[in-house]
């Protein structure tokens, strides 16, 4: 073997943790590029079994590979970040070495060559490795994938049964190993050229690290952390590069786990507020069609419109209940029939100023429930039954987006006209109120902009039967069949009917989400796993270099507590400064990528604290963790032995 | 005679401006072939220096170095390696062995960097000549320090250079260690008719020189025959 390969060799024989490390890193991200190409494969063999071959299908697998490589893209950036570190911090711990080779005669390519050649063994391990690893993952997404595809077809969401066939293919092997091995190589480039470019003298005289700058620290530290704690901050400052590379690593970590907590709040969010009624599982709903006429000069002549008594909608409960016995409720309303004009003194100032139920007459909507929870809201606004409750609430959206719900109206014991279209005048009194926290959800999901008024009974242009029935599609089917004995004109309740399995929706909804969330996390807990085998090789690469600063240290008498005091404070220091960088810059992704979904969905921005709590604790576990780690091992080794073989 | 080395007007100065140190100021002389010349002067003084501008190992400020010929400055980096590893052997106080590679790699090391077919039977007599050819093996720490000292002489000596370049060699080692390195040094001076230069602090290594350099604030001082 060449003297430059043997050399190699032997460093990434004798330094094996860092060499764990940086397979590692190498095989996680030959590993996703692997899943990446696999996925892509399947996804566009599926698409071919389910569509066949048509003349779309170059512009559908051109696609796929876009995607694939916005992917792809990711990955190598940050293997890129963390392969050149670790070559970098190798390169640098073999400057002495290289110093020996060139007094002796060695070219500035055969030193270079010597780092490439470590690149070139690290990845005959690695990427293997990461390709195996890989297809482990292909498989394992699919069949997550399959399972909740399965599910879809299963519960009706999907018509076709699309399925992600298994694919693998030669190129797509050839592919992932080939950019596997330039993102090494290419990782390695550079500091085997800075290797090949240090003078020959300086690297003879190095003693591990080529210039030291005298560093400063304040007296404040000294104070603060006593002795201990200025040589901390002085190795910091001392050795920049090795704790940037860490606290560049430990960066991207806290950022990409910020914005996937923010991508699985923003999806929740979503989720919840597609199904603002929390419990229900299943509704069906009658709504009457409505034909406005016109007479001769376009004014409105007249509504045409059927509607649904309280004694019908009663009846039609009764009969959903004989499902099982499940509870059902009711709810109905009429906002065709009245306007009403609100005295001025009504309005609250928020009214005024959103002026959205300001000027001249607004709808009125007289609401009726079903008998029970109509006693019970009774009860809630302290009036007897049979009285007409002021339901108190609006919710408004602003022109950006805003959505906000609030009071209305200053409620006072009053009669009110009540305009009707087609029909005559009337006066209703109203004797109660209920603000927006009494009312139930179900009553608001026909949030509109009105004055709302619920009253005892009244004939209802809409109405909607709630359950929380367990079997929700076993009701649904039911409720379709009472439905439709009871609603059509030839049943004397002209209408349409429409009948709603929302627990199962949500169910597909969640399915999605709980898929997207799986590759979501699976893809960004890979990359951070890279860019954490860059900071535990890091650290523990940095402190071997340091064992003869601690031998010397222990020599003049420096406890093992002292130095253990000592390390604890850099892991504090670099964790600090990694949060310091991390959490601004992971809020700022995590509000662009809000922003982003607010394009989709009405969804308040909210700081993922949970997300933000992870890092802290996880990042300063992780310093601390490896820290120890690597002091533990190198105070095992013998002080004189050291002293000696630092000399050699 | 003819001149090995020949150097002219060295003049060394490190850093710039105020803080600048001039290390050689404008030191000239030559080295016949097969000369044994040690280089004294206080610490300090440019030794050091001299050497690694003669090594070729860093660059001078102004001024010319030539060894057999070769203005080594002229050469560029990597005519000046394949230079170095052909002509000049370089032994320094710490012994600037490979940790990682055994005794007979080490001493092999100029070779094997040349591609060159290690010469098993070259590699023998070196080893006998340095009093190690039972711990070819070992790794260098598995040696005393007048073992690793003898390894690099041994690894000097792989290409039969022109010149040795020696940076108190004896520094590190006590009174017998340093006469046995010194009288290897010296018998491959007188066998195999090679240049030796080396640099001390040792009198009893100046006395058995041909020729001893004093030098003091990088100059030379005196320029003596030894008296011997
Ligand atoms: N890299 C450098 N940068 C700045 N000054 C240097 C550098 N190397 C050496 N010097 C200075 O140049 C001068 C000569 O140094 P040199 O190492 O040649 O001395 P020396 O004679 O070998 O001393 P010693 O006997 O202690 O080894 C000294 O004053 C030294 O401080
Ligand atoms: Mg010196």
């Amino acid at each position: 073997m060449k003297l430059t390969a043997k050399l190699a060799l032997s460093q990434i024989k004798t330094q094996k943790g860092h060499t764990i490390m940086t397979v590692l890193g190498i095989a996680l991200s030959s590993a996703m590029l692997t899943a990446t190409a696999g996925l892509v494969l399947s996804t566009q063999r599926a698409f071919e079994i389910v569509l066949g071959r048509d003349s779309y299908t170059p512009a559908r697998t051109a696609a796929l590979i876009a995607v694939g490589c916005v992917f792809a893209t990711m990955i190598i950036a940050a293997s890129v970040i963390v392969v050149s570190n670790a070559f970098r911090m190798s390169a640098s711990e073999r400057t002495r070495q290289f110093g020996i080779l060139k007094s002796v005669g060695a070219t500035k390519k055969q030193i270079a060559e010597s780092v490439i050649y470590e690149g070139v063994f690290l990845s005959v391990i690695g990427i293997p490795l990461g390709v195996i690893a890989g297809l482990l993952v292909e498989l394992f997404g699919i069949s997550v994938a399959n399972n909740s595809l399965g599910y879809m077809y299963e519960s009706n969401a999907f018509a076709i049964d699309i399925r992600l066939p298994f694919a693998v293919s030669p190129l797509m092997f050839l592919l992932a190993v080939a950019v596997s091995f330039v993102t090494v190589i290419l990782s390695a480039w550079r500091p085997a050229r800075k290797a090949a470019n240090i003078a020959a003298i300086d690297a003879v005289r190095a003693k591990g690290e080529v210039k030291i700058k005298n560093a400063r620290t304040s007296k404040l530290t000294a104070k603060l952390f006593g002795f201990e704690g200025a040589l901390a901050a002085k190795s910091v400052k001392r050795s920049r590069r090795g704790f940037r590379a860490t606290v560049v690593s430990l960066t991207i970590s806290i950022v990409l786990v910020m914005v996937a907590g923010a991508f699985s709040a923003a999806m929740n969010a979503t989720i919840r507020l597609a199904f603002p009624v929390s419990g229900i599982t299943a509704f069906a709903q009658f709504s009457s069609p409505i034909e406005y006429t016109y007479g001769d000069d376009s004014e409105l002549e007249n509504i045409n419109y059927s509607t649904i008594d309280a004694h019908t909608a009663e009846k039609i409960i009764a009969k959903l209940r004989e499902y099982n016995g499940v509870r059902v409720s009711g709810v109905g309303m009429n906002n065709i029939t009245y306007t009403v004009t609100p005295p001025e003194e009504m309005m609250t100032d928020k009214t005024r100023q959103t002026g959205i139920l300001a000027h001249g007459p607004t709808r009125a909507i007289l609401m009726m429930v079903d008998g029970g929870a109509y006693a019970g809201l009774c009860e809630k606004a302290g009036v007897p039954v049979g009285s007409n409750i002021l339901l108190n609430t609006l919710r408004f959206t602003s022109d950006r987006g805003k959505t906000s719900v609030f009071t209305p109206y200053n409620f006072a014991k009053q009669t009110l006209t009540l305009t009707g279209n087609g029909a005559p005048d009337t006066e209703i009194t109203l004797d109660g109120v209920l603000s927006s926290d009494e009312i139930p959800a179900e009553m608001l999901s026909f949030g509109q902009a009105a004055l709302m008024i619920l009253v005892p009974r009244t004939d209802a242009n809409v109405y909607h039967w709630y359950t929380n029935a367990k079997d929700s599609t076993g009701f649904a089917e039911y409720a379709k069949s009472v439905m439709a004995e009871n609603i059509g004109s030839d049943k004397g309740l002209p209408g349409y009917y429409h009948v709603s399995d929302i627990a199962t929706f949500k169910l597909q909804q969640e399915t999605i989400a709980g898929t997207v969330m799986f590759f979501v996390y699976g893809f960004v807990g890979m990359l951070a796993l890279i860019a954490l085998t860059s900071v535990i090789s890091t650290i523990s690469t940095n402190l071997r270099a340091r064992r003869r600063e601690f031998a010397v240290l222990r020599s003049v008498g420096m406890t093992s507590d002292g130095i253990r005091k000592m390390l604890n404070l850099e892991s504090v220091i670099s964790s600090a400064r990694s949060l310091l960088y991390g959490l601004p810059i992971g809020l700022l992704c995590a509000y662009g990528l809000y922003s982003g979904m607010r394009l989709a969905a009405e969804i308040p921005f909210r700081v993922p604290w949970l997300a933000v709590a992870g890092c802290v604790v996880g990042i300063f576990s992780i310093t601390w963790v490896t820290m120890r780690f690597a002091a533990s091992r190198t105070r095992k080794s013998n002080l004189i032995e050291t002293i000696r073989r630092e000399g050699v | 005679m003819m001149s090995i080395l020949q150097v002219k007007d060295l003049t060394k100065i490190y850093g710039e401006g105020p803080t600048s140190v001039v290390a050689l100021n404008g030191v000239s002389f030559r080295v016949d072939k097969g000369e044994f010349l040690a280089i004294v002067g206080a610490s300090g003084s440019g030794k050091s220096t001299l050497m690694h501008l003669i090594g070729g190992v860093d660059r001078a400020t102004a001024g010319s170095v030539t060894i057999d010929g070769h203005d080594i400055f002229k050469l560029n980096e990597s005519e000046m390696a394949i230079f170095r590893r052909r002509n000049i052997g370089i032994i320094y106080q710490f012994y600037n062995l490979i940790p990682t590679l055994t005794a007979e790699e080490n001493i092999m090391l100029p070779r094997l960097i040349d591609n060159r077919k290690p010469d098993a039977d070259k590699l023998r007599s070196i080893l006998e000549t340095i009093g190690l050819s039972d711990r070819a093996k070992h790794l260098p720490s598995e040696l005393s320090g007048g073992q690793q000292q003898r390894v690099s002489i041994g690894r000097a000596l792989i290409n039969d250079p022109a010149i040795i370049l020696a940076d108190e060699p004896t520094g590190n080692l006590d009174s017998r260690s340093s006469r046995e390195v010194i009288d290897l040094l010296k018998l491959s001076n007188k066998k195999y008719h090679q240049t030796l230069i080396v640099i001390t602090h040792d009198e009893n290594i100046a006395i058995q020189a041909d020729r001893i350099l004093i030098i003091s604030d990088g100059n030379i001082l005196r320029d003596e025959e030894a008296s011997q």
